[in-house]
């Protein structure tokens, strides 16, 4: 089971550091009059950190422990007719 | 006319011993010292009995009965294995392999001169 | 080009289109081949949180707080992040529950009671009535903007309407139908409706194309690219702060405030958790979802600030509502086509989110608020009634008409002062209100059914007075001193600064306390109260849903006599008789028992037949129908601890058995390597018996033929009575060397020698040797060469054991010697530590594989050309076994034809003493 709560640690790590990195604390930090190519730094931090969290969570994602998925199918036994 | 009597055995002692007898009882000896030689000389001219030592090289006795026995041209072949494994496991597997008779070392030489007598004087039972 | 007719036209087409594609995914799934049983289908479909809030309400909000519409869309990607385990836990439970909606899986939880059912539903739908209101403002304001090209004026400007000459309420009219013809076609056991998803994933599409297509204009068409639309913004001052955060943009708490709501909203919005649960086709699809959907949200946020920002350039007076900058702009650039693609993009946004949410919400009214009322009035004698399937769907349309009149209502009532986000914040706020008791109810079994209610309830009264009341308020329908001064000059119950706490924004202000009663309220009652025995059962069912199995599910929890014919009647009645015939012969079927034979229902069978139900009526109502047919003995709170000890032991009991099991195992395992070992040791002890004794019956065989022989023939000539006697002799002396070997090799391996060790010159040894074998080598012709010096450093040996090594490998030398021109040559040398002996000869050599086998027990290595080497084999076993013991090393240095070298090295006396 250890591949169970090694996902759901990184799972939980994943989300309190988007909780963090999504909020004022370190945004503000970007909050600056700085530009990067023309376009503010607040603007493109939030988006490239957002994006990153978007792609650390499908490499979490594709390593979900196989054997918890409940393969069972929804409700009827049979198809209708 | 003489009945023929192969010896196959890579001990060169027990040969000489049994060739003394085979031939002072009046048989034609022929001698092979080891398995493929003796299927060899067997084919070359097929004998009336073969005595038959189990462990040889480059084939056992244990081969060399099989394919006799599956060759038709040998149906008239005696086959008395001789051997220093008594076990009876050993004897009833030579025994199915189609020998005629089994014999441990040290056998008593009267023993095996009167076994060889009664295979070559009696009609082969197939 | 965009005059009314053309737009109406458009619009009713892509409509058509819609509904061509919603019945083709039902037929699909009547025919059992689903079409929406993709993860991004799933993905998709929940993208329906982006209604036209996203479409044009995010710009309206970015052109007065910049960044600040973004947290909505951020909280959604963090919650996404533990769904595996939250929503997957959900989904399974609704799924062994044949839960059909938030109200259902609320009532169902906490005891299968219909009052927290109706409470739920109400505030569901008095909660998402504010968020149909701003569809219907989007969409009839993008309508009447549109319809004004091409000019650009705002409805506002165009003076009050009447009901039946205002757009919306047309729109609201239209929205139903929609609806209706949408989800409301059969009633369905599963509460499934895959032609409602499949047209809300392509809407989903369509909103995020439109979306982008407008953002691809604004920042490449009207200006040179992201650098160049916020190098100019950043000329004014006024649009500069809204690159940053902070004082009059946004502040820490909204943002906070915000990304949390935001959160909640995405699981308990009635219509998204009827995406997400209900409509879910496998739980795999959720690990899709959890990283697609913050990608589509990315997407479509991307372009809001350029565009709000090119907006407020390219309409720098303020008569352009920023809500509908993504139409003016367009429509300033005479891009008609685009403008309409817009204009579409917005309508799927609307018409999905009010399709999804009034299937939702509607569902909801007709299982969990009218039925349960009905089935109690014993007057109507609905239990008896044959058919009530006519009459819930009737229900249902119903309340999808009055749903939309309402939220008609609100718009009329609220609509036109607030920005479209502000409105839907306060849906939101009363999705959040479902947070702690559901959450509570699928992590937490202590929650109970008051405690519920109590919370709930709290949490919905202050939410409508800080939130919802004051809206009235501001539109002018209550007296403003409400809002300055508190009713009754209470000034501590001033809406937005309850108790006096003031510098929050309302909504952070409203969610604090909110919820603060609400979880408040609902732990501390739950602590305080004392269950009764189906609110445990049912809180054990959902709580541990992993644990249980599809078929438990609730039916160790039952106890009773049910007559089989009268559930399979009742069931009928609300699922027809068809569908209950095949799901009662599919459940038998799948269990093995004959129903036609069965009087009495097992409680599985009891169980089986409630979900059914639940899933036409709802939990609730489904026990009650149930019990209706069945007598039963409900079990007291004492059984039911008893039972879910007994489970919880049982599953202990099954995880020690587990990991015993798994013990066993590995023991199985080392078990099986060690026989297999022993037998292999076996093996090679039954080979050497077997060797041995052939090998002793072989010089046996000739002494006794012999012996007869010549007993039996005395007139033997005297040359073959020499030889014969002399072959007895012989064989007499390689038996009893044999023996010896034997022996020896026996008392070596078994380290019980009895040597006499003393310091020895080896050189004298070796000399002796050589005269020992000196025949040997003269009756063979073979020259020999000797390099040994007269004296050497001392070793400590036995003699005659030494002696025996020496006297071996001369022997084989001899044995392996070429009948013509052989040569051995035996040197004796010191070699650093030790003493080294080398016997080589010119035979036949050794083949490198061969090296260590020859030093093996009874190994001979010979080649055809020697035949069967004389010996027994033991020999050089012997040697090896002497030399080791005497802490020497011995080997043998060969190819073949190249002759073979042996050598042994042993160590001095003296290094032996410094050891």
């Amino acid at each position: 089971m250890t591949k169970w709560s090694h996902f759901r640690e990184r799972a939980i790590a994943l989300f309190i550091l988007g909780g963090l990195v999504m909020n004022f604390p370190i945004m503000s930090l970007f909050s600056v009059d700085g530009f990067l190519f023309g376009i503010p730094a607040l603007y493109i931090y939030v988006f490239s950190a957002w994006l990153l969290l978007i792609v650390l969570a499908a490499a979490l994602v594709t390593r979900v422990p196989r054997h918890t998925v409940d393969r069972s199918r929804t409700a009827d036994i049979e198809p209708r007719p | 006319m003489a009945k023929s009597v192969l010896i196959a055995d890579d001990e060169p002692n027990i040969i000489l011993s049994l060739r003394f007898i085979m031939e002072q009882a009046g048989y034609d000896v022929r001698v092979a010292r080891d398995g493929i030689d003796a299927l060899n000389q067997c084919e070359e001219q097929a004998p009336d009995l073969v005595l038959l030592d189990v462990m040889m090289p480059n084939k056992t006795g244990y081969d060399v009965c099989e394919t006799m026995r599956a060759n038709p041209a040998f149906d008239n072949t005696r086959i008395i294995m001789v051997t220093a494994k008594g076990r009876d496991a050993e004897r009833e597997k030579g025994l199915a392999m189609g020998a005629d008779e089994y014999v441990t070392k040290p056998f008593s030489t009267r023993d095996v001169m009167s076994q060889v007598r009664t295979l070559l004087e009696a009609p082969r039972q197939p | 080009m965009l005059q009314g007719w053309v737009i109406l036209l458009v619009a009713l087409i892509y409509v058509i289109m819609l509904f061509l594609i919603a019945s083709w995914g039902d037929r699909r799934a009547d025919a059992g081949r689903s079409i929406i049983n993709s993860p991004y289908v799933y993905t998709l479909s929940i993208a329906v949180y982006c209604t036209t809030w996203t479409f044009y309400g995010s710009v309206g909000r970015a052109a007065t707080s910049g960044i600040g519409f973004l947290p909505i869309y951020i909280g959604p990607t963090l919650m996404v992040l533990i769904w595996w385990f939250v929503l997957r836990k959900i989904i399974r439970i609704c799924r062994l529950q044949r839960i059909t909606s938030i109200a259902d899986f609320v009532s169902s939880r906490y005891g299968k009671d219909p009052v927290l059912g109706g409470l739920v539903t109400v505030i569901a739908v008095l909660g998402i009535m504010p968020y149909i209101s701003l569809q219907l403002k989007a969409v009839s304001t993008s309508f009447t903007v549109l319809l004004q090209y091409p000019e650009i004026a705002m409805p506002s400007d165009l003076g009050r309407v009447s009901v039946l000459g205002d757009t919306a309420f047309y729109v609201a009219l239209l929205l139903a139908a929609f609806a209706i013809l949408f989800g409301t076609r059969h009633i369905d056991a599963t509460e499934h409706h895959e032609g409602m998803v499949a047209a809300v994933a392509f809407e989903s599409i369509v909103k995020l194309v439109a979306f982008l297509a407008i953002g691809v204009f604004v920042t490449y068409g009207i200006y040179d690219g992201f650098g160049d639309l916020f190098t100019r913004a950043a000329e004014y001052p006024d649009l500069a702060r809204l690159f940053t955060l902070g004082e009059g943009v946004i502040e820490y708490g909204e943002w906070f405030s915000l990304t949390v709501l935001s959160m909640l909203a995405i699981m308990f919005l009635p219509r998204q958790f009827q995406v997400a649960v209900i409509e879910n086709k496998s739980e795999d699809h959720v690990r899709t979802a959890m990283w697609m959907f913050p990608l589509y949200l990315l997407a479509i946020n991307i372009f809001v600030l350029p565009i709000a920002l090119g907006g407020l350039m390219q309409f720098p007076d303020g008569q352009v509502d920023a809500d509908t900058f993504v139409l003016a702009l367009p429509m300033a650039g005479k891009q008609e086509a685009l403008a309409l693609l817009v204009f579409l993009g917005g309508l799927s946004a609307a018409t999905a989110m009010v399709i999804v949410a009034t299937v939702a919400l509607s569902t909801m009214i007709s299982n969990d608020l009218v039925m349960p009322v009905l089935l109690r009035i014993k007057r109507l004698g609905l239990s008896e009634r044959a058919d009530l399937g006519f009459l819930l769907l009737s229900i249902r349309r119903g309340s999808i008409v009055i749903i939309l009149l309402l939220g008609y209502t609100y718009f009329r009532l609220i609509g036109e002062s607030y920005a479209l986000v502000t409105i839907g914040l306060v849906s939101f706020a009363a999705a959040a209100q479902f947070a702690p008791i559901i959450l509570g109810g699928v992590y937490w079994q202590g929650g109970t059914r008051r405690g519920a209610l109590a919370g709930l309830s709290a949490g919905f009264l202050v939410w409508a007075y800080t939130l919802v009341f004051p809206s009235f308020v501001q539109s002018g329908w209550l007296d403003g001193a409400y809002l300055t001064a508190g009713p009754l000059g209470l000034v501590l119950l001033k809406p937005y600064e309850l108790l006096g706490l003031t510098g929050l924004d309302p909504m952070t202000h409203s969610l604090f306390w909110s919820l603060l009663v609400n979880i408040g309220l609902y732990v501390g009652v739950s602590m305080l109260d004392r269950p009764e025995a189906l609110e445990r059962s049912q809180a054990a069912l959902f709580v541990d849903v992993f644990k249980y199995s599809e078929e438990d599910g609730g039916s160790r929890f039952w106890r009773g006599t049910a007559n089989v014919a009268a559930l399979r009647t009742l069931v009928a009645r609300f699922v027809g008789q068809a569908r209950a015939d095949r799901q009662f012969n599919a459940y038998a079927r799948s269990r093995g028992l004959d129903l036609a034979n069965m009087e009495t229902a097992s409680p599985g069978l009891v169980t089986f037949a409630e979900k059914l139900l639940a899933g036409s009526i709802g939990a609730a109502s489904a026990r009650v129908m149930v019990s209706s047919v069945v007598t039963e003995e409900p079990l007291g709170i004492g059984e039911v601890m008893e039972i879910l000890d007994e489970t919880s032991q049982v599953i202990e009991y099954s995880h020690q058995l587990e990991q015993k099991s798994h013990e066993l195992e590995k023991a199985t395992a080392e078990l099986r390597k060690a026989n297999t070992q022993l037998k292999e040791l076996d093996r090679l002890k039954d080979d050497f018996i077997t060797t041995v004794t052939h090998e002793l019956r072989t010089p046996l065989t000739s002494i006794r033929s012999f012996s007869e022989i010549l007993h039996d023939n005395p007139e033997l000539d005297d040359e073959q009575r020499h030889n014969f006697l002399g072959i007895v002799v012989k064989e007499t002396e390689r038996l009893s060397r044999l023996i010896n070997q034997v022996l020896d090799l026996a008392r070596l391996e078994a380290g019980e020698t009895d040597w006499q060790l003393e310091s020895l010159d080896l050189s004298a040894v070796l000399r002796d040797s050589l005269d020992t074998t000196s025949q040997l080598f003269k009756d063979r012709g073979i020259a020999l060469t000797v390099e040994c010096p007269d004296q050497v450093p001392h070793i400590s040996a036995d003699r005659d054991r030494i002696m025996q090594v020496i006297i071996n490998l001369l022997s084989n030398a001899v044995k392996f010697s070429p009948r013509e021109e052989a040569r051995v040559t035996v040197a004796l040398r010191p070699d650093g530590h030790g003493l080294r002996l080398d016997v080589k000869d010119n035979g036949p050599g050794i083949a490198a594989k061969d090296h260590g086998a020859v030093f093996e027990k009874f190994r001979q290595v010979g080649s055809t050309l020697t035949g069967k080497p004389g010996g027994s084999g033991l020999g050089l076993a012997i040697c090896r076994q002497t030399i080791d013991q005497l802490g020497g090393r011995i080997w043998v240095e060969s190819s073949p034809g190249a002759g073979a070298t042996f050598s042994f090295i042993l160590p001095l006396a003296d290094a032996k003493a410094a050891e």
